[in-house]
């Protein structure tokens, strides 16, 4: 999978996605790998390459958000303060991921702010979305 | 026009130059609301990102109860002093996701948004920090709304106003 497919990076000069490919790590996990834990310091996002994630808040009720699209993002957390992820993450399946260093992309989007700017703006549809599906949630609760 | 020192007391600016922070003095604007005005419905078009100075806003979702019965508003989220606003302005498609209502009388630091937008394109070092802080603002309230539904209390903590 090339960085440039997935749609957070999508339509960035290549110049810039080989100064971010520099910064990525591909690991292969098994099934019940734990990437990170909820409120663990949120260091590295997340692109899924292969397999499934499970996203899981920790509390009296669980709350599970699936990520089973290749080329999804999750562990956004890392780049936004207070930097501590906000769920644990599980491999539900023998999965593929890519993980990028986050103080080191945060540099790279300041360097080049043009691109900088469309990654954040996508980035913040990309948690908005995930808000909507938890606004979504408590409406059904409610019913 | 709001001066950049009421602006620059909210803690979404925190990090935020004077210079910078000129730039956004032109496009404000203090609005009142009575308690039980509408300031938007999901769907309209956004038109400002708000500063809430004073009173509190809830933000509502409507529910399908099926046909031939109106949809009930389910409040999701609340906006107290000192909150932002009205993302949408900023994140495409540009369209207010939930409705806005004022439970108490509402006064707030509105951004025109098309002119916001206009500012943060002209200046992509300054958008890029504008974005990172709506990020964080979408993502504060995510994690408030996922510690609400899978908290003990859960939603009666939207229910005690």
């Amino acid at each position: 999978m090339f960085i440039q497919e997935v749609e957070l990076f999508q339509g960035i000069p290549s110049h810039i996605i080989d100064e971010i490919a520099e910064l990525i790590t591909q690991e292969s996990h098994k099934a019940g790998h734990v990437l990170f834990r909820d409120n663990d310091f949120a260091d590295y996002l997340y692109i899924l390459e292969e397999g499934e994630i499970n996203l899981t808040v920790p509390g009296d009720k669980r709350l599970s958000f699936p990520v089973v699209t290749t080329g999804s993002v999750f562990g956004w957390s890392s780049l936004v303060e207070p930097r501590r992820y906000t769920a644990a993450s599980e491999c539900v399946r023998d999965s593929k991921i890519i993980k990028i260093d986050a103080d080191r992309l945060m540099r790279v989007f300041q360097t080049h702010p043009v691109e900088g700017l469309t990654i954040m703006r996508r980035l913040a549809g990309v948690i908005a979305t995930r808000l909507l599906k938890s606004y979504k949630e408590i409406v059904v609760s409610k019913k | 026009m709001v001066s950049t020192n009421l602006i620059k007391q909210y803690a979404f600016f925190k990090g935020f130059s004077e210079a910078e922070l000129k730039k956004f003095e032109e496009l404000t604007s203090e609005q009142s609301f009575k308690a039980g005005f509408q300031i938007w419905k999901k769907g309209d078009q956004s038109k400002s990102l708000c500063l809430l100075e004073e009173g509190k806003v809830v933000m509502v979702m409507e529910s399908y109860l099926g046909a031939h019965r109106p949809p009930m508003q389910v409040t999701v989220d609340i906006i107290t002093k000192g909150d932002v606003m009205g993302w949408s302005a900023v994140v495409e498609p540009y369209v207010y996701t939930l409705g806005a209502r004022c439970i108490d009388d509402t006064k707030v630091i509105a951004f025109d948004a098309v002119k916001l937008r206009e500012i943060l394109n002209a200046d992509k070092a300054l958008g890029f920090k504008f974005m990172h802080a709506i990020a964080k603002v979408i993502a504060t309230r995510l994690t408030h709304t996922e510690i609400i539904l899978v908290g003990e209390r859960g939603l009666s903590v939207l229910t005690e106003l």
